[in-house]
C-alpha cells in the first residue's frame, strides 16, 4: 500500500512536470532563499513554508508572530535608468529622443509586504502577503519593441504539517491552501497577458501621446490553490541531510473577467503547477564550523536542465546576528547578507534571473532589500 | 573569535570565486545549455545575434524548396539583420524626421545618419522589397500599391531601408549646400554622369524613394510631419526622374511636386522650366529641385 502511494506520488510529480503554462507563479519569495541561489525547499523553516514547502512548518520550534516586512527588489538596469524610463512615459517630454537613448532597457521592479502578517507554531501556520512585480524590456535598436509583464498578488494561506513514517523511515508531510487575488497587466486590444508593442505601435503611440494610456491596463482574477510538501531525513557521507519536495498550485485556477475592445469577457488563469525537489544539509568543517547547504531542482517550470538548477550556502555568525549567503541561481551567482538586531531585521540579496530559454541567454540582475521590525 | 573570522573569509572567498569565474551577470553554464544567440533579429542584442540571424535567413532564401511564406519571412529577417549589422536604427531615423524643419537639408542630414554605402543599403532595401513582393505587394510609380502581407513593423523598416538608398545614392554624386545649391561630389565628372548614375537601370533613386514612402504609409506609424519630411526625398526622386527623361529625350523639364499622391507643376516663385541639354542647364535644373525642397 505504501509503495503504491509512493508510485502514485512519483506519477503525480512527473505528470505535473509536463503540464505547461505561461502564467507566473505566486510572487512570494524569501530573501534568505534568494541569497542562497534561490534554493530552499528543504531548508525552509518559518512562515515562508506556507508558500515554499508546507512540510517546513514541522521545523518551527515555537509559536511565532510576524508583522509586515517590507521588501524591494530593483533591477540594476532600472536603477541606472529609472529617470529616463519615467520620462519616456511622460508625453510632455521628447519621448522619441528618450527612447533613442534608452534602448536596450531591462527594468525589473518588485515590491512586497511579506508577510503582511503571519502566525506559525509547530505544524501549523497562517499568513498573508501582498506584492507587485513588473518586468519591462525595450529591446532591439533596429526596430524597438516594448514589452511589459507584471501582476500584483495578494494571498492568504493556511497550512499544516504532520510527521509520520514511511517504510520505517520518518517523513514529514505538509499541505497548505491559498486564496489568491491577482491583477494582471494585459493588452486591452488583444486580451493577451502582458503588453508587447512593436516599433510601429510604439512610435504610433508616442506620436499620438497615448503611450502612457496603453501601459498599466490590468484585469483581476481570484481563486484557490493547494501546495503539497514533503521532507525526509537521510544520511549523506555520514552527515545528516534532508530531502524535500513540493508540488505547488495544485488546482490553482483563478477566475475573473477582462475588458477587450470595450467588451467584458470571462477569463480563467491556470497557475503553473510547480514541482521542486531539494536537498539540504548542515555540515561542520574545521575552521568554518557549521553552515547550511541547499540545492533545488525545478522539474517544472524550467525551460532546460540548467535553468532548473539552484544551489547555495549560508553561514551564520555570532549566533543569528549576521548571516552571509551565496549561491548559483540558474547558473548566475547570487549573494546575500542578513543582520538580526532583535528589534530590526535587515536583509540584502543580489541575484539574476534568466529571461531566455537557455542558461546564459539573457540575464536581468536585481538588488533586493528587506526591512522588518519587532517580530 | 578567530575561527569566526576564518568562516567569514571562507564564505566571502567562495562567493568571490563564483563571481570571479563568471562575472556578476555572467552565467556559469553559458554554452552548456544550447545556443544563446538570438536568431530572430527582433530580439537580437549584438552583432553575433544579427550575424546568426543573417546566416539563418540566407539558408532559407537559398533553399529552393522553401515556401514563399518562409522566403518572405527570411528576406525580412535578412533585411533586419543587415540593418543591425550596419547600425541603422529606426528610432534614429524617426527622431531625425521628427526634428527636421521645412528648411532642413534632407539629403545631407539623412545621409549623415546612414553610415553605409549605396550598394550596401540597396542590398538591405532589396531584401525588404522582395519580402514585400512575396507577400503580394507591387508598386507603380504613383504609389498605387497592392496590399502585402508584410508586417507593419517590417513595412516601417522597408521604408527606412529604401529611404537610406535614395539619399545615399544622391549624396554619392551630389553635394547639397544648405541653400539647395548642388555641387558634384567625389569623382563624379559631370551633372550628366550624376544624373545617369541616379536614374540608370530599373532600380533608380526614384524607385527607392517610392518604396520608402510606400513602406512608411503602409506602416501608418509616422506623424504627418515625419511623412512630409520623408516625402521630400520622393519629390527629389520624381524630379530627378523627370529631368533624366527630359535630358534623354531633348525635351523640356518642368519642376513638379507631389500633393496628395498626385504630381503637379510647381507654380509661383519656385516654378522652373528649362531645356536640360547642356551641363549648365542640368546644373540649374538640379539647383531648382533641391532649392525647392530646402527653401
Amino acid at each position: 500500500m505504501k509503495k503504491q502511494l509512493l508510485y502514485g506520488l512519483c506519477v503525480t510529480v512527473f505528470i505535473s512536470s509536463s503540464l505547461c503554462a505561461d502564467t507566473p507563479d505566486l510572487l512570494f519569495n524569501n530573501i534568505r532563499k534568494i541569497g542562497m541561489g534561490n534554493a530552499g525547499v528543504a531548508t525552509v523553516r518559518d512562515d515562508s513554508s506556507l508558500y515554499i514547502n508546507p512540510a517546513g512548518l514541522n521545523a518551527v520550534e515555537s509559536f511565532h508572530l510576524r508583522f509586515p516586512r517590507l521588501r524591494a527588489e530593483l533591477g540594476t538596469d532600472y536603477l541606472d535608468n529609472a529617470s529616463e524610463f519615467n520620462d519616456l512615459m511622460d508625453s510632455n517630454n521628447d519621448q522619441q529622443a528618450i527612447l533613442q537613448g534608452l534602448v536596450p532597457f531591462k527594468g525589473g521592479l518588485n515590491f512586497q509586504i511579506s508577510p503582511l502578517a503571519s502566525y506559525v507554531q509547530k505544524d501549523f501556520g497562517i499568513g498573508a502577503f501582498g506584492g507587485i512585480e513588473t518586468t519591462t524590456q525595450i529591446y532591439n535598436k533596429v526596430s524597438p519593441t516594448f514589452k511589459m509583464q507584471g501582476n500584483t498578488d495578494f494571498a492568504i494561506a493556511a497550512g499544516m504539517s504532520h510527521k509520520t513514517s514511511f517504510l520505517e523511515h520518518p517523513v514529514i508531510l505538509g499541505i497548505s491552501g491559498k486564496f489568491i487575488n491577482r491583477s494582471i497587466i494585459y493588452n486591452d486590444i488583444t486580451g493577451a497577458d502582458g503588453l508587447k508593442m512593436g516599433a510601429t505601435e510604439l512610435i504610433d503611440a508616442i506620436n499620438d501621446d497615448t503611450l502612457n494610456d496603453r501601459i498599466g491596463k490590468t484585469y483581476g482574477v481570484s481563486g484557490f490553490g493547494i501546495d503539497l510538501g514533503l521532507l525526509t531525513p537521510f544520511e549523506f557521507y555520514g552527515q545528516d541531510a534532508t530531502f524535500g519536495m513540493t508540488i505547488r498550485n495544485i488546482a490553482g485556477t483563478l477566475n475573473g473577467n477582462q475588458t477587450v475592445n470595450n467588451q467584458s469577457r470571462d477569463v480563467s488563469v491556470e497557475l503553473p503547477i510547480t514541482t521542486v525537489l531539494g536537498v539540504a544539509m548542515s555540515p561542520e568543517l574545521p575552521y568554518v564550523g557549521k553552515f547550511d547547504l541547499a540545492a533545488d531542482y525545478h522539474l517544472y517550470p524550467s525551460t532546460s536542465f540548467f535553468t532548473g538548477l539552484y544551489m547555495g550556502v549560508e553561514k551564520k555568525f555570532f549566533g543569528n546576528f549576521l548571516s552571509l549567503r551565496t549561491g548559483l541561481s540558474e547558473g548566475y551567482p547570487s549573494f546575500g547578507a542578513g543582520v538580526d538586531l532583535f528589534v530590526a531585521h535587515l536583509n540584502y540579496a543580489y541575484f539574476s534571473k534568466e529571461l531566455g530559454s537557455v542558461a546564459g541567454k539573457e540575464a536581468m540582475s536585481y538588488h533586493m532589500v528587506e526591512l522588518g521590525f519587532l517580530f | 573569535m578567530h575561527k569566526r573570522y576564518v568562516s567569514i573569509a571562507c564564505v566571502l572567498l567562495g562567493f568571490l570565486s563564483i563571481v570571479g569565474l563568471t562575472g556578476c551577470s555572467e552565467n556559469i553554464f553559458k554554452g552548456l545549455d544550447g545556443d544563446t544567440s538570438y536568431k530572430t533579429a527582433s530580439e537580437a542584442m549584438d552583432n553575433e545575434d544579427y550575424a546568426g540571424a543573417l546566416a539563418m535567413a540566407q539558408s532559407t532564401i537559398d533553399n529552393p524548396s522553401a515556401s514563399n511564406a518562409k522566403k518572405q519571412e527570411a528576406y525580412a529577417l535578412k533585411g533586419a539583420a543587415l540593418l543591425g549589422l550596419n547600425k541603422i536604427f529606426l528610432i534614429n531615423t524617426s527622431l531625425e524626421l521628427q526634428n527636421m524643419t521645412d528648411t532642413s537639408n534632407v539629403v545631407e542630414t539623412l545621409s549623415s545618419l546612414f553610415a553605409i554605402t549605396p550598394s550596401a543599403s540597396a542590398e538591405i532595401a532589396d531584401a525588404f522589397n522582395m519580402a514585400y513582393e512575396l507577400g503580394g505587394g507591387s508598386l507603380t510609380s504613383t504609389l498605387a500599391s497592392t496590399a502585402s502581407t508584410l508586417s507593419k513593423d517590417h513595412q516601417l523598416l522597408r521604408g527606412m531601408a529604401n529611404l537610406s538608398v535614395a539619399v545615399k545614392m544622391t549624396s554619392r554624386v551630389l553635394t547639397i549646400a544648405s541653400n539647395g545649391t548642388v555641387n558634384l561630389a567625389g569623382d563624379t565628372a559631370s551633372y550628366a554622369e550624376a544624373l545617369t548614375y541616379l536614374m540608370s537601370g530599373n532600380k533608380t533613386v526614384f524607385y527607392y524613394a517610392e518604396h520608402a514612402i510606400d513602406g512608411f504609409t503602409a506602416a501608418n506609424a509616422f506623424s504627418n510631419h515625419q511623412l512630409e519630411q520623408a516625402n521630400k526625398v520622393r519629390i527629389i526622386g520624381l524630379n530627378t526622374s523627370n529631368l533624366y527623361t527630359a535630358y534623354e529625350d531633348d525635351a523640356t523639364f518642368t519642376l513638379q511636386t507631389y500633393t496628395d499622391g498626385t504630381a503637379t507643376d510647381v507654380t509661383g516663385d519656385n516654378a522652373f522650366t528649362n531645356d536640360p541639354s547642356s551641363e549648365t542647364n542640368l546644373e540649374e535644373a538640379l539647383n531648382s529641385i533641391f532649392s525647392y525642397i530646402i527653401n
